[in-house]
């Protein structure tokens, strides 16, 4: 789906949402299509859906966002990450 | 405030106000190779801190995937005696498969005029509070 099918599908909702496909252009990320994967109550439930999306499939693209907003509007951030030592780790 | 080590990485713990409730959190990273702060939802939950319809939201990339954040201007971050008011975090799902609550980036740490000692594992403050 496309974000104006997503909102009419879903309106006035949290939701978790998958970026099926995107691109970035000018440190904005445009999402192409869009996969629902939880409806959610209230903005503290979407949260804790979101982090057990994430935690489950790190690899894949999640937001959590809600069907009132007109444009998802999301912009891009860089960051290296934490690597960790972890053959210090298995030592322990 | 004391630095304390985990697989290598350091962390201190900190105070978060944000309308008037503060929340202690114990296990943040300083990360200098990070421009932004950003805390769990789990632990800011508590004090309100929610995404709204109109928060923006970024998409964080790095090794490792992507996390999606909101972002909200909360009161003060403080530690020990040392804060820095009216400060814009991130807020997102942190979920790295190890216990981390929050990543101090260099707008904090250079806000607050942070001293990294790692001779001593210290985290000192060359300024008065801000």
């Amino acid at each position: 789906m496309i974000w104006s099918e997503v909102r009419q599908t879903y309106p006035n909702r949290w939701l978790i949402i998958e970026a099926v496909e995107a691109r970035t252009l000018d440190e904005r990320r445009f999402l192409d299509k869009i996969a629902v994967m939880e409806v959610c109550p209230d903005n503290a439930e979407v949260m804790s859906a979101y982090e057990r999306w994430h935690q489950a499939y790190p690899q894949r693209e999640f937001y959590f966002a809600h069907t009132g907003r007109e444009e998802l509007d999301i912009r891009e951030r860089r960051w290296l990450g934490i690597r960790r030592n972890d053959a210090t780790r298995a030592l322990r | 405030m004391r630095l304390a080590l985990y697989d290598d990485l350091p962390f201190v713990s900190l105070a978060l106000t944000y309308r008037g409730a503060t929340v202690t959190i114990a296990q943040v990273l300083i990360d200098t190779g990070s421009a932004s702060t950003i805390f769990a939802a789990r632990v800011v939950a508590p004090i309100g801190i929610l995404p709204e319809m109109t928060d923006d939201v970024y998409t964080v990339r790095g090794i490792g995937g992507t996390e999606a954040v909101f972002t909200r201007r909360i009161d003060c971050v403080a530690i020990e005696a040392q804060a820095v008011n009216n400060f814009e975090i991130e807020v997102g799902g942190m979920s790295y498969g190890f216990d981390i609550d929050g990543i101090l980036g260099m707008d904090f740490l250079t806000r607050a005029g942070a001293i990294i000692n790692l001779r001593d594992l210290r985290l000192d403050f060359g300024c008065s509070a801000l």
